[in-house]
């Protein structure tokens, strides 16, 4: 059996080699096969489906099959389907919900007209979530499932968790978040530069009272989904109906509705910590069964105070009631100052910016232009807002201020502030089209602008610093550097921002014939990603004291960064385009088994216009590679085979089996590439003319007596000015031969590839034969990684040659000379090495009307090389525990894994308009640790060497009797250490224990019908870890304790005259692995609302 | 059955799946092997044999002196050749890497040699002088007070009971000339060992190798300050590297006013001390800056020159032993004779034992010269001290000094009425109406005068005449010495600020 499936598998690799492209779904289909009751099939019957909220019709002639498709239709429902046909009975199937992303099969017999007058109506049963269609594997999340759902973040992560792969953010089955690709109606809302997993907008990019479904997929074979290694998530919004619908809400939640204790012990003052949500909704005709709007606004304000320091009168400072010692007559000086000669407005001194504020906007439009036409058009807007300090001290300066620009010494005017803006800014155009009977068409383009910014109210002028003062003796200065005031732009905030913008087009045409049904597919997809960050980019001046910059004197510093050749936003840019092309075929064959099977190619371009090539690091040579950071990898050609099968095993849709195998294709977070040019010094000119002190003595630099007088205040004159002083220190321009040696190079493998993995799977569905909806399905999929991404450092040298140590552990020790050079260089490149699974079991049931109950189990493994921790090459290439060093790196646990997940949720509503739901969530993992040696084991400098764990005594030496008993002590209580004798501790193996987590919601609707309009005020509460309100410690994760010193246990001592190590035990007596975390959000919180909803 | 088989097929296909374990590899050299690649020797030294196997011909470099290695080079050797490695005992750790050169790859040999735990004595600097024998190594703990130079390192090292030169350091491989690759800086705490040298006068240790460096985390230019009785503010400078400056003083007169950090990365810490109403004090203050692993404290100390305080010679007795300078006052009733000018005085509260006068320069030795004698009056400024238990003044310095002339009735009567002070040795008259306040008549051979009001003692109080004959059993007929100023009365002369020193009873 095995063979023949090796072979099977060998079989399916050999045809397809595949790629992939973006995971855009945004509708469903019906499909089926209609006979007559002979079982022949039927063709040219007449099907027509109608979208009974709106009114949207869909219809369909059956084949020579008797086979009928319907694509792009709008998820949801209710549908009621008509099939008519002459010298039949019209048949009606009512009640009938379509999954986003799913083939719903409706297939029947026809009745012959003789016997019956009416028409037959039959009313889909809840078991029609079984007649979907799908492959692989993925999970649908309903409205209705969103809305039951207890939550107080009200984000779309948490939404996820209901998927038996989620639970950890935007983390998939083990996979690293930032490589989850999440779409809205087909448009790119990931955080694609991902300097964090969080989501774009400030984690919340959509309101989910504007999501209508949300479909998590982990193993799609269908070849239009793509983008992603771990998990997708696609979610579409809400379309408005033939009724005028509209809700408004507020939730509400502060520190005072939450607890405040862990394990009995108290977590401090509470302070303020409150957050209030207003929205609306409202959808609804335009032109009645042809065109829809929807709109939803939502506005959360979170109040905060950023700066609570005002100058005072008298200048004596007050810490107590945070007054500076800065003089309001000062500052007002300064700000007329500076309005009357430059024109320039510093802001206010007495009112600064606050609070923290996240508004969304969301319009769409569903156009049924004609039977066969149906546009949508969606726009979403999200900023989400906060204020921040002035820089406290920091400058490139040589010496920073040793007070912070705002507090008892120093202000700074509310201008001098900045704002942090996450944004979103998003267009979907979605087009469905069928023509004719056989061939259905979607044009879907989308525009994502995903943006991190810092934003001032300032206008653009330099950022002054204005010192305490100076003493001048026998000609000689002798500086404080102690600030006095602060005004203009922040010094670090101008051109400050992560931007992504993200352009998608792409075409399906989907062809029936047969009982095949074709789809064929172009992608286009334009990526750019940059980070900017140009410190003093409106330029800096540092004065020694107020007289001297009211009298322009001879400033303590000048500073600017500059683009060369007159670029304004000089960024560190990646540019890419992605073609797809796409072809598959699903074939049924005979009434209950369906495959599918394709092809995907996909090449990505990258634009190396935005690179310049640093000479002084290319002629670094390492073992005779070099890096060039003048280009970018060369156009790869992606193939991604897939294919998959959907079967009915009876015939009865009690049993199916589907499954499937093939690759997918990823994106690692952008900033890895834009490393490479952050790091190659080729972008901007950073110019700082200071003052050197020695023994607080200044030695002004010579070029400063030039800046005498009033400030230049533009930037170009400035730019002009230091080019004038020195042409060559001050270019204008930049070429390769100018490039420096910087201290570590970042470098990408120019045959790097895209990640890549082959997922397979195979799933079995159960539907019990009972009066009510119960099923169950066991799935198992399994992942290689075919392109992993990997940082090495070309820098070290091959370590077979190595010495190794004696005794049981036999690693190499890194000899003194194990580097080619002084200069490292960490280049991103692809590993093979990587598999992993996960093997889920799904309870459903609806036992009696309005309960609806599921349970899942999913146990995940994943063994990697890297979860490319951090965003900085040289954090992401450090911090991987190892054996032999980062470069030698095996496989281990990831980083993101968690092993062991238990979800289950109840929902109720009764008679009376009472809503019950509790969410039950419990886990092992989480939070991963590994089993270290304090300090660096082999000599390779780095202290992330993963320990030895002994079999026994005789197996470790140690360097007292006292560190031989609490090593033992410890270890025979820890349980990963018991059960891993005798082998190197994996990293990120150690699990966290056992959480278990309810959350509980309850809403009651007071209801008032007015007319045909349905009236209904809602009041709901959620709470989060409802346990922990009777007992501090349930639901409160376990995190590594203090106790077990981050799991580095043993420390070297010395090697012995045998070469073989002698330890010191780091753990203390009775030390133990685990403590409660004692962290705000460990405990209970609760959420109220009011909701007022008509339809 | 169907059902069978799916079942089966679906375990299988799992079960393929899981299948791919990879171990973590630790991957040698194809061209050159070696069973043993760390080759450790105790200090006792000896040999110790690998197997070698290349599939080229093979050689061995970079073989360090103390090492023999045996054979060192060799030609293919796929079965495997024995390499022996040789070393002669040591007194010193030892360590290197040999290289194993085949086919164009090396296999790297770490070869080390251990002495064991060396037995170390730390010798204190004062024995390291005293005691030590040159030649010797020793191992002295202390603090850098001093660098003298910076290429060899010589610089002083104080460790509570003296100072040692170190006259060159080696730097962590044992060379010398590069000292500044240690960061050695005045403060820093260290634990050195070399051998004793006496160079001319000098006892140092030579060419010294550093085994231990607590760097000092802070460090000041200050370690005294003086603060005039006024109070004021003073500044410290302090160079803090730990985390964050903890200060403690010892007075309550102090207060800290600001600290500042600097251009030059010092922080300025102002205090400011009270005015001083009392005498001379002194406090203490010690500022720490600790990182987790370690802590400095430096001590600075502060003197603040007070007020003097009058007192008593009863209440001098009675006051605690400190820097409080007293102002005491008294007649000289006795002189040891000392050169130092150790005296009694005595006033009507009690006598003391002043242990050293100083002259106007505040020199010792210089009683001799210093013109006062026993039986004059003297103003001390002195600290109270003591001996044994019992209470003196120390080193008190002379405010005023009232020279008391010894006269008859007969001179005292001829005297003229001013300041001076006389002795006046005479008989007591008739002490019936003395009363309250003492005045009565004495006489001598050379004629009598009255006694108008005598004092206990020198600035005793008036009217405790009574007292005074209690206590002296004083009575008419005994010669009485007592010191008065020439006085008169409505024209007839009397004994003014007349007080008593001593008397012989009639009867003894």
């Amino acid at each position: 059996m095995k063979k023949v499936i090796q072979c099977f598998l060998a079989f399916v690799a050999l045809i397809f080699l595949s790629v992939g492209a973006n995971a855009q779904v945004t509708t469903s289909s019906l499909g089926g096969r209609i006979t007559d009751e002979a079982g022949a099939a039927a063709a040219g019957v007449t099907l027509v489906a109608t979208h009974v909220p709106s009114g949207t019709m869909y219809a369909a002639v059956t084949n020579n099959d008797g086979r009928y498709t319907i694509q792009g239709m709008r998820p949801g429902g209710p549908y009621k389907v008509e099939i008519s046909y002459i010298g039949y009975q019209t048949m009606n199937f009512t009640d009938i919900t379509l999954q986003l992303g799913d083939q719903y099969n409706l297939s029947t017999e026809l009745k012959e007209e003789a016997f019956q007058l009416e028409d037959i109506v039959i009313v889909a049963s809840a078991s029609s979530a079984f007649a979907g269609e799908k492959f692989g594997s993925s999970t649908n999340i309903s409205n209705q499932n969103i809305q039951s759902l207890p939550t107080i973040s009200r984000s779309i992560t948490d939404v996820a968790k209901l998927s038996p792969y989620g639970g950890s953010g935007m983390s998939f089955a083990g996979g690293d978040g930032r490589s989850s690709n999440f779409t809205v109606d087909g448009a790119n809302f990931n955080n694609n530069f991902g300097l964090s997993s969080s989501l774009p907008g400030g984690g919340t990019p959509i309101s989910i009272d504007a999501i209508e479904e949300v479909q998590v997929v982990i193993a799609p074979f269908d070849v239009r989904q793509t983008n992603f290694i771990g998990g997708g998530v696609n979610a579409i919004t809400k379309s408005g109906t033939n009724t005028l619908r509209g809700s408004a809400y507020v939730y509400h939640r502060n520190e005072n509705m939450r607890g405040n204790t862990v394990d009995g012990v108290e977590l401090g003052n509470r302070g303020i910590d409150r957050n209030t949500t207003y929205g609306a909704t409202l959808g609804g005709p335009i032109v009645k069964n042809k065109l829809f709007f929807f709109v939803n606004f939502e506005y959360t304000k979170t109040p905060t105070i950023v700066n609570r320091w005002r100058p005072s009168v008298d200048g004596v400072a007050n810490t107590d009631l945070y007054i500076s010692r800065t003089t309001m007559a000062d500052m007002k000086r300064v700000s007329d100052f500076l309005m009357s000669k430059y024109g320039y407005d510093t802001g206010s001194y007495t009112d600064y910016p606050a609070n923290e504020s996240n508004m969304k906007i969301l319009a769409r439009l569903d156009w049924n232009i004609s039977k066969n036409h149906n546009l949508a058009i969606r726009y979403n807007y999200t900023l989400n807002r906060g204020w921040n300090n002035t820089n406290a001290s920091s400058s490139n300066c040589i010496q920073r201020t040793t007070e912070s620009r705002l507090g008892q010494y120093s202000m700074a005017f509310a201008n001098s502030m900045y704002s942090m803006d996450n944004i979103v800014n998003s267009i979907s155009v979605d087009l469905n089209s069928r023509f004719g009977d056989n061939v259905a068409n979607q044009l879907l383009v989308t525009y994502s602008q995903l943006d991190d910014i810092r934003g001032s109210n300032s206008a653009k002028f330099p950022f002054i610093d204005i010192l305490e003062g100076y003493t001048v003796n026998n000609g000689k200065i002798t500086q404080a550097i102690v600030p006095y005031m602060s005004a203009g732009y922040e010094l670090f905030t101008w051109n400050n921002g992560v931007h992504n913008t993200v352009i998608n087009a792409k075409d399906d045409i989907t062809l029936y014939k047969g009982n095949h049904k074709i789809t064929a597919g172009l992608s286009f997809e334009y990526q750019m990603a940059d980070n900017s960050y140009m410190r003093n980019g409106t330029g800096y001046y540092r004065y020694r004291s107020l007289d001297d910059f009211l009298t322009g004197a001879v400033p303590e510093t000048v500073a600017l960064t500059y683009g060369y050749d007159g670029e304004q936003n000089p960024a560190a840019r990646v540019r890419f385009v992605q073609f797809g092309l796409y072809l598959q075929d699903e074939w049924s064959l005979g009434n209950n088994f369906k495959v599918n099977y394709g092809v995907r190619l996909d090449e990505i371009v990258f634009n190396n216009k935005d690179l310049m090539r640093n000479n002084a690091i290319y002629e670094i040579e390492y073992d005779g590679k070099s890096v060039d950071t003048g280009k970018w990898p060369k156009p790869k050609l992606q193939v991604s085979p897939r294919i998959g099968f959907n079967w009915d095993v009876f015939g009865n849709r009690s049993l199916k089996v589907r499954g499937g195998s093939g690759l997918f294709s990823g994106r690692l977070p952008l900033v890895f590439f834009t490393n490479m040019p952050t790091n190659s010094g080729m972008v901007q000119n950073i110019v700082a003319i200071s003052t050197r002190y020695s023994g607080g003595v200044a030695n002004p630099d010579a070029l400063l007596a030039a800046f005498q007088g009033d400030m230049i205040t533009d930037v170009d004159a400035l730019i002009e000015k230091l080019h004038s002083l020195d042409p060559k220190k001050f270019p204008k321009t930049i070429s390769p031969e100018d490039g420096v040696k910087p201290s570590q190079i970042n470098g990408i493998d120019p045959n790097f590839r895209m990640p890549q993995v082959w997922k397979s799977s195979i799933a079995l569905d159960y539907n019990f034969p009972t009066s009510f909806p119960f099923s169950i399905s066991g799935e198992y999929i399994f992942n290689k990684t075919i392109n992993g991404i990997q940082l090495l450092n070309w820098n070290i040298k091959e370590n077979a040659g190595f010495t190794q140590l004696n005794g049981p552990d036999r690693r190499h020790i890194y000899p003194s000379a194990y580097k080619y050079t002084t200069t490292d260089a960490f280049v991103l490149t692809n590993t093979r090495k990587g598999y992993g699974w996960t093997g889920s079991f799904t309870l459903n049931m609806t036992p009696v009307e309005n309960l609806h109950i599921m349970a899942s189990y999913t146990h995940t493994v994943m063994k990697q090389i890297t979860g490319m921790p951090g965003s900085n090459a040289e954090s992401a290439y450090l911090y991987i525990p190892t054996v032999e060093g980062p470069n030698f790196a095996g496989l281990s646990n990831s980083q993101y894994v968690t092993p062991d997940r238990v979800i289950a949720s109840v929902s109720y509503k009764d008679k009376s308009n009472n809503h019950f739901s509790l969410f039950y969530e419990g886990y092992r993992g989480g939070s991963n640790y590994t089993y270290m040696y304090y300090g660096d084991f082999n000599g390779d400098n780095m202290a992330y060497d993963v320990m030895y764990i002994p079999k026994d005594d005789s197996e470790i030496l140690f360097a007292s009797q006292s560190d031989r008993e609490r090593y033992w002590a410890y270890a025979d209580q820890d349980a990963y250490l018991s059960k891993n004798k005798g082998k190197y501790a994996e990293a990120y193996s150690v699990y966290s224990p056992w959480v278990h987590r309810f959350d509980f919601r309850y809403a009651h609707d007071f209801v008032v019908r007015i007319g045909k309009t349905r009236n209904a005020l809602q009041l709901n509460v959620d709470f989060q870890n409802i346990g922990n309100l009777f007992n501090s410690t349930w639901g409160v994760h376990q995190i590594l304790s203090t106790e077990a010193m981050s799991g580095r246990i043993l420390q070297l001592d010395n090697i012995n005259d045998q070469g073989v190590p002698v330890f010191k035990t780091k753990v203390g007596a009775g030390a133990r692995t685990w403590d409660y975390s004692h962290a705000i959000g460990q405990c209970w919180s609760l959420q109220v609302g009011i909701k007022y909803l008509f339809n | 059955m169907k059902l069978k088989y799916l079942l089966l097929s679906f375990v299988a296909f799992a079960a393929l799946l899981t299948g791919c374990k990879e171990e973590i590899d630790i991957p040698s050299l194809d061209e050159v092997k070696v069973d043993m690649s760390y080759i450790a020797f105790a200090k006792a030294g000896g040999s110790k044999t690998i197997t070698l196997t290349a599939t080229e011909s093979w050689n061995i470099t970079n073989i360090p002196a103390w090492l023999t290695v045996s054979p060192a080079s060799g030609g293919a050797a796929p079965e495997g050749i024995k390499v022996t490695f040789t070393t002669a005992a040591t007194d010193s750790d030892k360590s290197s890497e040999v290289y194993v050169n085949c086919a164009g790859k090396v296999q790297v040999l770490t070869v080390k040699q251990i002495a064991g735990p060396q037995v170390i004595v730390i010798s204190s600097c004062k024995d390291v002088i005293e005691k030590g024998v040159d030649g010797k190594i020793y191992w002295v703990e202390g603090q850098v007070t001093s660098i003298a130079n910076t290429l060899y390192g010589n610089w002083y090292l104080n460790d509570g009971t003296g100072t040692v030169y170190i006259y060159g350091t080696l730097d962590a491989k044992g060379n010398t000339q590069n000292f500044l690759s240690l960061g050695l800086a005045v403060g820093d705490r260290v634990m050195v060992h070399g051998p004793r040298l006496t160079y001319g006068s000098t006892i140092e240790l030579v060419d010294v190798t550093v085994d231990k460096i607590t760097p000092s985390l802070i460090k000041s230019s200050k370690d005294a300050v003086q603060v005039p009785k006024e109070g004021g503010a003073f500044e410290v400078p302090v160079l803090y590297k730990g985390n964050g400056l903890e200060i403690q003083y010892d007075a309550d007169w102090l207060s800290v006013k600001s600290m500042i950090k600097g251009a030059d990365d010092t922080t300025r810490v102002t205090f400011v001390a009270q005015p001083n109403p009392a005498g001379d004090r002194t406090a203490a203050i010690s500022m720490t800056s600790a990182t987790s692993s370690n802590s400095s404290t430096i001590q600075v100390k502060v003197t603040q020159k007070g007020a003097i305080i009058d007192a008593t010679v009863a209440q001098f007795i009675a006051a605690a032993e400190d820097a409080t300078q007293y102002r005491i006052s008294g007649i000289i009733t006795r002189d040891t004779g000392s050169d130092y000018g150790n005296i009694y005085i005595k006033d009507a509260t009690g006598e003391v034992y002043i242990y050293g006068v100083l002259d106007a320069a505040g020199k010792t030795k210089q009683w001799k010269s210093m013109g006062i004698k026993e039986g004059d009056i003297v103003t001390l400024i002195t600290p109270r001290g003591s001996y044994n238990g019992t209470p003196q003044g120390i080193n008190a310095k002379v405010e005023t000094h009232i020279p008391v002339v010894d006269a008859t009735v007969a001179t005292f009567l001829a005297a003229a009425e001013d300041a001076t002070y006389y002795r006046l040795v005479a008989t007591a008259g008739d002490l019936s109406g003395a009363g309250k306040y003492g005045n009565f008549n004495i006489s001598d051979a050379t004629g009598q005068v009255y006694v108008y009001g005598l004092l206990s003692g020198w600035r005793g109080a008036s009217g405790q005449f009574q007292t005074l004959v209690t206590e002296t059993g004083l009575k008419a007929g005994d010669l009485v010495t007592i010191v008065g100023k020439r006085t008169s009365y409505k024209g007839t002369p009397q004994v003014g600020s007349a007080f008593y020193v001593k008397h012989q009873p009639a009867d003894a």
